[in-house]
């Protein structure tokens, strides 16, 4: 709770990109669910690059935002996920619908 | 020294006495504004209380009729009388969920199988032929207000997909208590308030479902909700019976009152009342912190309501669950467990839905509905997380649900398990503890549609199996495996009665104090 990092999300259109930082639980996936809004209302063939080399920690709720996006027909890509979370991803048993790239 | 001047005592006195007369009006309009506004939405948040428990009590009528309706129309094996009593035989009876279900082929004049009483909606063969085309227009649930038979019912119907011959319809119906008003009170979460349940969006006696109070409609501090059934809703009313914000805050413009004329008084007086104010605020502070404590105490509720009340006895084998909710936050969270007895086999499962909250309870109460009928129909754990994934699928409302299913062969001493999105079981067998290693497929309740894998293990005798839900072992911030590797040392070893050893392994983990709900489900052979 202490050295909690500021959470941040920065959104490309072209291609589809989502830059986030710090860490997304409950209380940010509000933020993070609106900031992506406007990269899942079109065109779902193209990816979606979720990049979260920044990402610190990401529990279930954020799961869900992803998968979320691959409920739309987005092929969802994660790009720079630290150990824990391949781990949470690969857990949850999503690794034959989420792409997880170095 | 005509008359009085600027600065003389009697100006002063009138001045003080003006200026105490404006703030005593004031603070005491303000503290009645208070109490007021703290009171009408103490209220409105009991309706919305009361709305979530109705709305994760609609699941329990909707999913086992549409289970039913989907399984027999498909080529799982099995006529659609068979269907109706694998899915909805255990919750027909006279005291059980429904009174009458039946499943039909939409226009035939006789139903293809029947449970519990005849429906008495068949009286009316012209009302029940349009209730079901009513029911195949809609595609989902369809609530009607029953008056043929002697006691006033509710009717569901649920029209699957039209197949050759004509679509079929399950129907059940629902007995109403024969005095629908002065229903007891079972919930004390809710013991402060009056409430009223009606069909429909209007406050129609001749719609009333039950009420805890004998005279209607209620008046007074009123607020009310709408919770979807079907095509149809429910209106909840309620109102307060006393002061839901406690005793002090309906007091306080008295006080107010009281203090304010205290200041004509003079300074002496200002600094009682200082001291009367900072008592008053700290004992809005406990009261808040009891507030507070209800809320919660409400939303565990809510949750407990939806785990089995009672677990199963099963010979062979001793079963201990629990389930524990986190520390943080109001909200409700959506752990759940169920043992289920299915001839000489043991059905386990074990879920966890993402996020909190209202919406989250409802669709954990979805999949656990869903998991239960598909359960007593399916053999194998993969064929049932299957199943079940396709009747949620895209249900989620932007949550998932992980879960774990296991079917115990009691007497052939083997576990099968299957995992959707979640933890393996622990088997703990002669002082050894290992997770099973199970192939874990997607989560269920989003888009996506999955097949599910499983593994069967051999179990020998006095062995236990343990499944559990990641508020056990999770902490913020440390990777999984550290979490899993210290739940398993934790119960290697462990011997002694099977509630104190999932008691210890809860303590030594949690300490006492699980950020996130947790639920176990232990399961131990005989020796």
């Amino acid at each position: 709770m202490t050295d909690r990092a500021p959470f941040s999300v920065m959104v490309d259109l072209v291609p589809r990109t989502v830059r986030v930082q710090g860490e997304i639980d409950i209380s940010t996936t509000g933020e993070l669910v609106d900031a992506i809004a406007p990269l899942l209302t079109d065109a779902p063939d193209e990816p979606v690059v979720f990049d979260v080399s920044g990402v610190t920690f990401m529990d279930s709720s954020g799961l869900a935002v992803l998968l979320d996006a691959t409920a739309r027909g987005h092929h969802v890509v994660v790009r720079g996920a630290s150990p824990l979370i391949r781990r949470v991803i690969e857990a949850t048993g999503l690794t034959g619908v989420i792409s997880v790239e170095p | 020294m005509h008359g009085p001047t600027r600065g003389s005592p009697a100006a002063v006195a009138a001045a003080v006495a003006a200026v105490g007369a404006v703030i005593t009006i004031v603070l005491t309009w303000a503290t009645v504004a208070a109490y007021d506004q703290n009171e009408d939405s103490l209220v409105a948040e009991r309706v919305d209380q009361g709305a979530a428990v109705l709305m994760a009590a609609v699941p329990s009528i909707d999913l086992p009729l549409a289970a039913t309706a989907r399984l027999a129309e498909g080529s799982l094996g099995g006529s659609p009388e068979e269907v109706l009593q694998a899915t909805l035989g255990s919750q027909v009876g006279p005291d059980l969920r429904f009174q009458s279900a039946s499943i039909w082929r939409a226009g035939d004049p006789a139903p293809l199988g029947e449970l519990g009483a005849p429906a008495a909606l068949a009286g009316d063969p012209d009302q029940l032929q349009a209730f079901f085309t009513r029911a195949v227009a809609d595609g989902g649930l369809v609530v009607r207000f029953e008056t043929n038979g002697d006691v006033p019912r509710l009717g569901y119907a649920y029209a699957g997909a039209d197949t050759p011959g004509g679509p079929l319809v399950v129907y059940a119906e629902q007995e109403l208590p024969g005095d629908r008003t002065d229903v007891p009170r079972t919930d004390d979460a809710f013991a402060e308030v009056d409430y009223a349940i009606y069909l429909g969006t209007e406050r129609d006696p001749d719609l009333l479902l039950a009420a805890s109070a004998a005279h209607l409609p209620l008046r007074g501090r009123v607020a009310e909700a709408s919770v979807p059934i079907g095509d149809e809703n429910l209106l909840l009313v309620m109102r307060s019976r006393g002061d839901l914000g406690g005793t002090l805050l309906p007091r306080l413009p008295w006080v107010s009152a009281l203090s304010g004329t205290a200041i004509t008084l003079g300074a002496a007086v200002l600094s009682h009342r200082l001291q009367r104010r900072r008592r008053a605020a700290e004992a809005l502070a406990t009261e808040n912190a009891h507030l507070y404590a209800a809320q919660r105490q409400a939303s565990v509720e809510l949750q407990q309501s939806l785990l089995p009340g009672q677990l199963p006895t099963v010979a062979g084998v001793e079963i201990v669950a629990r389930y524990s909710a986190g520390v943080a936050g109001t909200e409700v969270g959506g752990d759940w467990y169920d043992a289920l007895p299915q001839g000489d086999r043991l059905v386990a499962v074990v879920g966890d839905v993402s996020g909190r909250g209202l919406a989250a309870v409802s669709v954990m109460a979805s999949v656990r509905h869903v998991t239960r009928a598909l359960a007593a129909h399916e053999d194998e754990p993969a064929q049932v997380l299957t199943k079940v994934a396709e009747v949620v699928q895209g249900e989620g409302q932007g949550h998932f649900v992980t879960l774990a299913c296991g079917a115990l062969d009691i007497a052939g001493h083997r576990l099968t398990v299957a995992a959707a999105g979640h933890p393996p079981p622990l088997l703990v067998a002669d002082g050894e503890a290992s997770f099973v290693e199970v192939p874990v497929g997607p989560p269920v309740g989003s888009a996506l549609a999955a097949t599910y894998g499983a593994v069967t293990v051999p179990v020998p005798p006095g062995a236990t199996v343990l499944f559990f839900t990641d508020g056990l072992f999770e902490r913020r911030g440390e990777p999984i495996d550290v979490g899993l590797e210290r739940l398993r040392s934790s119960a290697a070893g462990r011997t002694g009665p099977l509630g104190s050893v999932v008691d210890g392994i809860v303590e030594d983990l949690t300490h006492g104090e699980a950020a996130d709900d947790l639920a176990v489900l232990a399961i131990r052979w005989a020796q």
